[in-house]
């Protein structure tokens, strides 16, 4: 009984001493001038904002190289491991700690739910009248680069990416017109 | 006995766990910036490649956002599946038929089409404002579709400095590096407005010129549009200066793609115009005459 008992306390301390929470410092910086924060753990999610080198950020989880933080003004996004520091980088190995879920975004652009994002959604005039109109104002996220400053808009790209031509419709299409198929 | 075992067993491994964390303390490469990604792919070693497909696509889904962010799409279904289904139609006999295409019309009145990695096009609504036919259209995207097939963007992004380590390509790091995958987006939404060069140009128009009579269209069309963007009566300076500032001169595109077509065996110089569909499906959605 007294192994057992003394077996339980040293795996505790194990699995104690595993745990990546056990170093969780709440607060990390980058160590890069600047670096964007995005919205999913990923290289191609959205870019939320740039942020800087003296920007406490708070490290709510981590999944393998992402980490989900929170900035000062309580915007929530995922920085890449390449972005920390070292000591940070080395002092959140592994796979990572208990993540809160992530929000399923198939197309990896949609907002994870409400504010602004979905205010520059509502920006397009979409077509439910199939009628012609155009995507007004509010383009997504503003990027300034060397050539100048303009909007990414995922959304676009999403409705170019809905639009699915079948074979039936495609081949319908080459055998009306008279082209070759 | 069991329990010393096991706390050797214990102690010995928790103290690799920490030396392996602290090897990837020591090994994880200095943050990068944009200059520094060179010695982060050194590091990576064997995981540096050329862009793959899929990255490729990142980078092209990447570079559409802009385009559209800069000038919006017009959301007309019905219009954006005809344009699909004229571009997928030249696309099928294109050097890359089995890359999945996306069209969309850019809600501006100047006269361009541009094309993006992984088969994100674009032509705007001036652009259709002075097409007569279907098989214009087809030109049209035929060449923005060349551009896809052969990588024209792609190919520029390899030979820069920021994405190369020796003489290799960080295609992989893109997944895990938002800064690189930005240097190649600015890049290459760079050279989509500066343009391409005078021989990606021609070599689009020579291939456009196959694809579209492959697909059934009368080639001729690409040089019927040519012409029309020589006669300024037709669009307005604004569209005509920015066309010309991203394509090279229009003389020289009509004398070569007239000197190509002569050169076409007599059966794919024929084909059809379809203007009555095209007409149907765009200009009357647009209320152009």
């Amino acid at each position: 009984m007294r192994r057992r008992i003394t077996t339980l306390v040293f795996l505790a301390a194990f699995l104690w001493v595993w745990s990546p929470e056990v170093f969780a410092s709440p607060v990390i910086t980058i160590d890069l001038p600047e670096a964007y924060l995005l919205e999913g753990p990923g290289a191609g999610y959205r870019i939320l904002c740039k942020i800087t080198r003296d920007e406490p950020l708070i490290l709510l989880s981590w999944e393998g190289d992402w980490f989900r933080v929170r900035r000062p003004n309580g915007t929530v996004g995922w920085l890449s491991r390449v972005t920390l520091s070292p000591e940070d980088s080395a002092r959140y190995p592994g796979t990572g700690g208990k993540p809160e879920p992530v929000v399923s975004t198939p197309g990896k652009t949609k907002s994870s739910g409400g504010g602004f994002l979905d205010s520059i959604r509502t920006g397009f005039k979409g077509n439910p009248d199939n009628t012609l109109t155009a995507s007004a104002g509010g383009r997504g996220i503003i990027t300034e680069t060397d050539s100048g400053v303009y909007a990414r808009d995922y959304w676009a790209v999403e409705y170019m990416e809905s639009i699915i031509i079948s074979d039936d419709e495609l081949n319908r299409f080459i055998v009306s017109g008279g082209l070759r198929p | 006995m069991r329990v010393r075992a096991l706390m050797l067993a214990v102690v010995c491994l928790t103290a690799v766990v920490q030396s392996g964390c602290a090897t990837l303390g020591a090994l994880t490469p200095s943050p990068p910036g944009l200059g520094d990604l060179v010695s982060v792919a050194t590091t990576l070693g064997s995981a540096v490649t050329p862009i793959g497909r899929e990255e490729e696509i990142e980078i092209g889904r990447s570079i559409a956002a802009g385009v559209a962010g800069n000038y919006g799409i017009v959301r007309d279904e019905r219009m954006t599946r005809y344009i699909c289904l004229v571009g997928e139609a030249v696309a099928a006999k294109s050097d890359r038929p089995d890359l999945l295409y996306h069209f969309a019309v850019l809600d501006t009145d100047i006269i361009n089409a541009f094309s993006c990695p992984g088969g994100y096009v674009f032509v705007t609504r001036g652009t259709l404002g002075i097409i007569e036919s279907e098989a214009e259209l087809a030109a049209v995207l035929a060449h923005e579709i060349s551009h896809v097939a052969h990588k024209d963007i792609i190919n520029e992004i390899e030979k820069q400095q920021f994405f190369q380590a020796g003489n290799k390509v960080a295609g992989t790091l893109l997944h895990s590096d938002p800064a690189l995958l930005n240097a190649a987006t600015s890049f290459g939404t760079g050279l989509l407005f500066k343009g391409f060069s005078r021989a990606d140009e021609y070599r689009a128009d020579e291939f456009a010129l196959t694809y579209v009579a492959a697909a059934g269209y009368d080639p001729a069309a690409l040089l019927t549009f040519l012409e029309k963007l020589k006669d300024g009566s037709a669009v307005s300076d604004g569209g005509v200066k920015l066309l010309f500032a991203t394509h090279p001169q229009i003389d020289g595109r009509i004398s070569n793609v007239r000197t190509l077509m002569s050169k076409m065996p007599e059966q794919q110089r024929t084909g059809k115009l379809l203007a009555p569909r095209y007409i149907e499906n765009v200009r009357s959605r647009t209320g152009l005459p």
